[in-house]
């Protein structure tokens, strides 16, 4: 048995602290708004590289932006292509 | 509603709902990797084969979360596996703009039989959903059991005994599902009214619409 692992030994930081709650998400639903593709070719020059705390950070928000972001298109998307069967009133 | 709310010193159950647990997002193409000297952003391509432990920094966000690892696991387990709660809008894209309480009712019940991807969470000010929520089961969170047992403080509710058989039962249907192309039995003029709908649907062979009658299968 090939025995490595990989044991990524996280150091966790909270670049994003609104708490959980149902209360709507006015912090994710703001940067929907933003320009997504001008934020999308920001970090593809730093791949390898070293790179600031402040860069670092920031590439992690984007990362968690972007996850969220992809979660409500994939969940609109489904809508589209689901079972279209009448709700009506 | 369809909630209890357990005494913070009872013992971790399947369905139960915490809010404010963090859900860790990571990109495998943009590793922060957290070095003696710096921070330095790779692929986990190029970390994969190194066979030793890196520190990395990954985006974390509370969330709220319903427990999902069964009662005995629950008990004994090292880590807790948790599936992400949002906002019923939010995971089932058909609501968007639902408000009359009879698409409502038909959205909770029957779409809730054709999409297995989610289990609808009433709203209930004791537990904190001021919103109809969704456990989102494409979303999971995983956290040591004993952390979250002294965190009990942050459980306010759990499912009741009918919701959380329910709850249960959606789990296992969800990891049972298999992929499979719903059009694959129609007929010819079936399939042409499912194109006419889904064009992205690929006929199969014993489907061909332009070379006319089927062939039996061999």
């Amino acid at each position: 048995m090939r025995g490595w692992f990989v044991w990524p030994a996280g150091r966790v930081l909270a670049v994003a602290a609104s708490p959980a709650t149902a209360i709507r998400d006015y912090w994710f639903l703001e940067r929907q708004r933003r320009d997504t593709s001008r934020v999308a070719g920001i970090f593809e020059g730093v791949i390898g590289r070293p790179i600031s705390r402040a860069e670092a950070l920031r590439v992690a928000s984007h990362i968690l932006e972007q996850a969220e972001r992809e979660r409500v298109e994939l969940a609109e998307w489904e809508a589209q292509r689901g079972v279209q069967w009448e709700v009506g009133e | 509603m369809i909630y209890e709310y357990p005494e913070q010193s009872a013992p971790l159950r399947q369905g139960d709902i915490f809010l404010g647990l963090p859900r860790i997002d990571i990109s495998l193409e943009k590793v922060l990797l957290a070095e003696t000297y710096g921070e330095r952003i790779a692929k986990w391509a190029e970390l994969a084969g190194q066979n030793r432990p890196v520190n990395i920094i990954v985006p974390v966000r509370p969330v709220a979360a319903i427990v999902a690892t069964q009662d005995c696991d629950t008990v004994h387990s090292r880590d807790i596996t948790l599936c992400e709660i949002r906002e019923f809008r939010d995971v089932e894209g058909k609501s968007k703009d639902t408000a009359a309480p009879k698409k409502w009712k038909n959205i909770i019940t029957q779409q809730a039989r054709i999409n297995q991807k989610w289990f609808y969470l009433p709203p209930d000010e004791r537990v904190g959903f001021r919103d109809k929520m969704a456990v989102d089961f494409l979303v999971t969170l995983r956290v040591p059991r004993a952390d979250l047992e002294s965190l009990r403080s942050l459980r306010t509710g759990r499912l009741n005994l009918i919701a959380d058989e329910h709850f249960r039962e959606r789990i296992a249907e969800f990891f049972r599902r298999y992929p499979y192309d719903e059009w694959y039995p129609l007929n010819k003029e079936e399939l042409e009214a499912y194109l006419a709908e889904y064009p992205d649907a690929k006929a199969f062979p014993w489907q061909s619409i332009a070379s006319g009658p089927e062939k039996a299968p061999r």
